[in-house]
C-alpha cells in the first residue's frame, strides 16, 4: 500500500464516504441519544474493535471460497456469525478486564454489533475493497468517520437546544436540516 | 375539577401526539438509512414496506417469548439469529414481487435485519409492558415507516426522474438532484414538520369544538 492509496481510504472511509453522511447508516434513536462525549468515543471503539475483527474473519472465510462461491448469501451469514461471536468473545473480555466500567459497556455492545453501520462498512470493505490490509484500514477509518460524525450530531443538538428554532422544526427535524447540510458539503467534495 | 373533562380532551389529543413525536415509537418508526437513502421510487417503498412488516412482526414476537431475566447479551444474540432468518426469507419474498429492485436496493435488503425498531422493541419494552402492547406499538411503528416512505418516495420519484411505479408522468417541474441521498434529510424534516402543524391544527380544532359542544349542553 502506497502513501496515496492510504489517504484515498482515509480521505473515503472517514469524510467523503461517511456512513452517516453519505446513507444515513448507523443512526437509530439509542445512538442519536448517547448523552456525552466520551460515551460517543467509547462506543466508536467498541465499534472499532467489533468492526476489525469481523472483516479480518470475514478475509480469512473469503480466501476459503471461490470468486463464484463467495455470494452476498454467504457474506450476509458469515457477518451474522462472526458479529456473534465477537461480540460474545468481547462481553467476555471486558467483564475480566474493565471491573466497575462493564455495566456501562455492556449496554453498549448490542448497539455497536446491532447496527446499520456496520453490516455497511462490512459490505464495502469487503466486497470493493480486496485486500486484508486495505480493508482492515478502511473500517478503522470508517469507525473514526462514524464516531467524529456522532459527536457533530451530539454537539449540534446541543447547540440546537439552545437555538430559537420555529416550533414546527424544533427537535428531529432541526437535526436532520443540518445533517442535510453537512453532507451536502461532503456531497460537494466528490 | 371536572377530571372527566380532562381525561375525555387527554383521549381527544392521545392520537396526535403520536404525530408530535412526543411517543418515543414515532421516533422508532422514522428508520433513518431507509427513508434517506432508499426512498427514491414507488416501488423501493413498497418492497422495504413489506420487508419491514415481514422482519418486524415475528422477530419481536418470538423476543417477547423470552424469558424477563435473559442476559441482555445473550438475548441480542437470539434477535440477531431470528431477525437474520426472517430477513433472508422475506428478501426472496421481495424479489418474487419486484425482481427489479435486488439490483437496486442491493444491501439495503439484508439492512433490515440490523434495524432499530426490530432490536429496541424487545430490548426495552418488554420489562413494561405486555406483549400485546409491544406488538401494537411496533405494528403502528411499522405503519408510520411505511406512511412516510410512501409519502417520500412519491415526491422524489415524480418530482427527481418523472415517474411514478416506474411509468412515465409528463410534469411541468423535474429536480434531478431529488434523487440524490442528502435530499432525503431534508425532504424527511419538511415531511415531518408538516405533519406537526397538521396535527396541532386538527388537534386544536378538535379540543375546540368538544368544548363548544360540552358548553351548549351544560345547564346554564
Amino acid at each position: 500500500m502506497n502513501l496515496a492509496s492510504l489517504i484515498t481510504i482515509v480521505v473515503l472511509g472517514a469524510g467523503i464516504e461517511n456512513l452517516v453522511f453519505s446513507s444515513a447508516l448507523g443512526l437509530n434513536k439509542v445512538v442519536l441519544d448517547l448523552s456525552s462525549p466520551r460515551r460517543i468515543v467509547v462506543f466508536g471503539s467498541l465499534f472499532a474493535w467489533l468492526g476489525l475483527w469481523v472483516t479480518l474473519g470475514l478475509n480469512l472465510l473469503e480466501g476459503l471460497f471461490n470468486k463464484q462461491q463467495w455470494d452476498e448469501y454467504l457474506f450476509f451469514i458469515f457477518v451474522i456469525l462472526l458479529t456473534i461471536l465477537v461480540s460474545l468473545l468481547t462481553n467476555l473480555l471486558l467483564q475480566k478486564t474493565t471491573g466497575q466500567f462493564y455495566p456501562v459497556l455492556r449496554k453498549l455492545i448490542p448497539l455497536t454489533s446491532l447496527n446499520t453501520a456496520l453490516l455497511g462498512v462490512l459490505y464495502v470493505s469487503t466486497q470493493t475493497i480486496y485486500t486484508l490490509k486495505r480493508s482492515l484500514f478502511y473500517t478503522a477509518w470508517s469507525a473514526v468517520g462514524y464516531t467524529l460524525a456522532l459527536l457533530l450530531i451530539y454537539y449540534g443538538k446541543k447547540r440546537l437546544s439552545l437555538s430559537n428554532v420555529p416550533r414546527a422544526f424544533r427537535g428531529l427535524p432541526a437535526l436532520l436540516l443540518y445533517l442535510g447540510i453537512i453532507s451536502l458539503a461532503l456531497y460537494g467534495l466528490r | 375539577m371536572k377530571l372527566a373533562l380532562i381525561k375525555k380532551y387527554r383521549s381527544t389529543t392521545s392520537f396526535h401526539s403520536f404525530f408530535d413525536g412526543s411517543l418515543p415509537f414515532w421516533m422508532l418508526g422514522i428508520e433513518l438509512p431507509f427513508l434517506v437513502a432508499c426512498s427514491t421510487s414507488l416501488k423501493h417503498a413498497a418492497a422495504l414496506s413489506i420487508q419491514m412488516f415481514c422482519v418486524l412482526l415475528p422477530t419481536v414476537f418470538i423476543s417477547c417469548l423470552f424469558p424477563k431475566k435473559m442476559s441482555p447479551i445473550v438475548k441480542n444474540i437470539f434477535i440477531l439469529i431470528a431477525a437474520s432468518t426472517v430477513t433472508l426469507l422475506s428478501r426472496q419474498l421481495v424479489l418474487f414481487l419486484f425482481p427489479e429492485v435486488g439490483a437496486t436496493l442491493g444491501v439495503y435488503l439484508y439492512l433490515m435485519a440490523f434495524n432499530s425498531l426490530t432490536i429496541l422493541p424487545a430490548a426495552q419494552l418488554k420489562s413494561n409492558l405486555p406483549t400485546r402492547k409491544v406488538m401494537g406499538a411496533v405494528t403502528l411503528s411499522a405503519l408510520t415507516f411505511t406512511c412516510f416512505m410512501f409519502v417520500l418516495s412519491f415526491v422524489r420519484e415524480l418530482i427527481g426522474t418523472g415517474k411514478l411505479w416506474g411509468i412515465n408522468v409528463s410534469i411541468p417541474l423535474r429536480l434531478d438532484g431529488l434523487s440524490l441521498s442528502f435530499v432525503g434529510f431534508f425532504l424527511l424534516a419538511f415531511v415531518i414538520s408538516i405533519t406537526r402543524v397538521f396535527s396541532k391544527v386538527r388537534s386544536t380544532f378538535q379540543i375546540s369544538e368538544s368544548l363548544r359542544k360540552d358548553l351548549k349542553s351544560s345547564p346554564k
